[in-house]
């Protein structure tokens, strides 16, 4: 299919270039200056730009189809040698053009069995990482709620107003550890939680110990970090689904 | 014939675009259950814009080289003939932009038939010899000076010509700012001798190269009835008795208009 694509595309090329090449030799023949005809010279360049989108919307369709919902397996791809070359980019950028639906059977044979533990694990490495489990004081239990922190710099928005919003530079991970937490609620089958997350918008503006409400989860936003209070249970499970995914690579 | 050339070009246009179309469409199908999704797909159609912009480009671009193409055919040997564009377009009726807006091709055929009803014959000829007497004119400053100074050897015209040290030498080298103007003034002389003849004159003139042109004050170009002397801030030129009388012929047949002139 990939393939097939591939060969329309360089016959829409073809056909472009050698209906303007008709008007080019017409222009030749009134001795008009045949540079007036805008022949596309980067024949080669285009086509090296539509191989390289072509290679991302199928890595990208990999990684959400041997994924789990809400969490697509990262897939490394600059592992994968093609034709000689380390990897697909090297050989696109080497002019070459990759058999690409035999990558697409490649990623399959990799991702398709183990895909979905490989995405597990890494939800279970994203939260281990932004909550800092791994830090003797991360968890906090108490009778009735489990409290984690998620660092969250933030700025004011404005000067001598109290209202702030998260750092520039911390959007990523905490955007990062939202989703794995939406992931992991939906594994764990609390749909709801998830849903809420997914919709949560972190980079709105929020005054300090403001306290946002999820089913399950109540997050504290204060100027330097977010206090994530899971109901016991829930976070119990978040604890117990962290520990069991970091220990399967050993494993596997 | 170049309107034949516009249709072709929006035919290979429209063939492009096609062509990209149907690539674009076989994406869509072939990857419609795979959540690809619309800002995603490989293959681009070009917008209409671009396209419209392209057509525009072109057909600018044929019409100026129509233009050239009338400058190179109807000059005479020798000889530059100034063509403007836009005065071009204005006598022909042609209006490009707004041909296009208005979805007709722009009638270039039209442009080329009223170039050649105009230059073609003498009128290219007479044209060029008219803008030649009139660079001659302006710059020996004929038309405020109509009298010219006759010796026994020949007749003397003045042209101011101012210079500056030529670098890691005494020798001078026409200045920048009066490197055009004199340019133009052997230019003019080149075409009149042409016209006169005296293709030997008209061929030495026209290799002068005023960029690497050195020489010290007084030196003398010794030229087939015509000697230049070269001061510092200014150059005589001392034509032999009949190319003198074929000079004012000249200017006196074509250029008129440019005697009148007040300043």
């Amino acid at each position: 299919m990939y393939n097939a694509l591939v060969e329309a595309f360089c016959a829409a090329q073809n056909a472009s270039l050698v209906a303007f090449e008709r008007v080019r030799s017409l222009a030749a023949t009134v001795s008009a200056d045949p540079a007036i005809v805008p022949v596309s010279v980067d024949q080669a360049g285009e086509f090296r730009r539509f191989l390289r989108r072509v290679v991302a919307s199928l890595i990208d369709r990999a990684s959400t189809e041997f994924g789990i919902e809400g969490a697509p397996v990262c897939i490394d791809e600059t592992r994968i040698p093609v034709n000689g070359y380390p990897n697909i980019w090297e050989a696109i950028r080497a002019g070459d053009t990759p058999d690409l639906d035999r990558y697409w059977r490649v990623l399959t044979e990799r991702y398709q069995a183990g895909g979905r533990s490989m995405a597990y694990r890494q939800v279970a490495q994203t939260l281990a990482t932004t909550l800092q489990l791994d830090q003797p004081k991360a968890v906090r239990r108490h009778a009735k709620v489990v409290r984690l922190r998620l660092n969250a710099p933030s700025v004011a928005v404005d000067a001598g107003r109290p209202s702030r919003r998260i750092a520039p530079e911390a959007h990523a991970e905490v955007r990062a550890s939202l989703l794995a937490i939406a992931a992991y609620a939906r594994a764990a089958g609390e749909p709801a939680l998830a849903g809420c997350l997914r919709q949560f918008d972190h980079g709105e503006v929020f005054v300090a110990q403001q306290r946002r409400t999820f089913p399950g989860l109540d997050v504290l936003q204060f100027n330097e970090y977010w206090e994530l209070r899971f109901t016991a249970p829930v976070g119990e499970r978040l604890l117990a689904f962290v520990a069991q995914h970091l220990q399967e690579p050993a494993a596997a | 014939m170049y309107n034949q050339i516009i249709e072709k070009f929006i035919a290979a246009q429209h063939a492009a675009r096609q062509a990209y179309q149907d690539a674009a469409n076989f994406e869509r199908e072939a990857l419609a259950g795979t959540g690809t999704a619309e800002p995603f797909f490989a293959v681009n159609v070009r917008s209409e814009y671009r396209e419209e912009e392209e057509l525009k480009k072109f057909c600018f671009a044929l019409a100026s080289n129509v233009v050239s193409r009338a400058r190179r055919q109807f000059a005479p040997v020798g000889a530059r003939l100034d063509i403007d564009n836009d005065a071009e377009y204005d006598r022909a009726g042609l209006d490009i932009g707004k041909a296009l807006k208005k979805g007709e091709i722009p009638d270039l055929d039209k442009l080329w038939a009223s170039l050649t009803a105009h230059y073609n014959g003498d009128g290219g000829a007479a044209t060029a010899y008219r803008q030649a007497a009139t660079r001659i004119v302006r710059t020996l400053g004929l038309h405020r000076n109509p009298e010219v100074k006759r010796t026994s050897a020949g007749v003397v015209l003045k042209k101011a010509v101012y210079t500056e040290t030529a670098w890691n030498s005494s020798r001078r080298k026409v200045c920048y700012h009066s490197t055009q103007m004199t340019a133009d003034c052997l230019s003019g002389l080149a075409t009149f001798a042409g016209k006169a003849g005296n293709v030997a004159l008209a061929k030495r003139l026209e290799s002068i190269d005023l960029y690497r042109l050195e020489y010290s004050s007084r030196e003398k170009l010794t030229m087939p009835g015509l000697d230049i002397t070269l001061f510092n801030d200014k150059w005589e030129f001392k034509f032999a008795h009949d190319m003198a009388e074929a000079l004012m012929l000249f200017v006196g047949e074509y250029g008129q208009e440019a005697m009148q002139e007040r300043h």
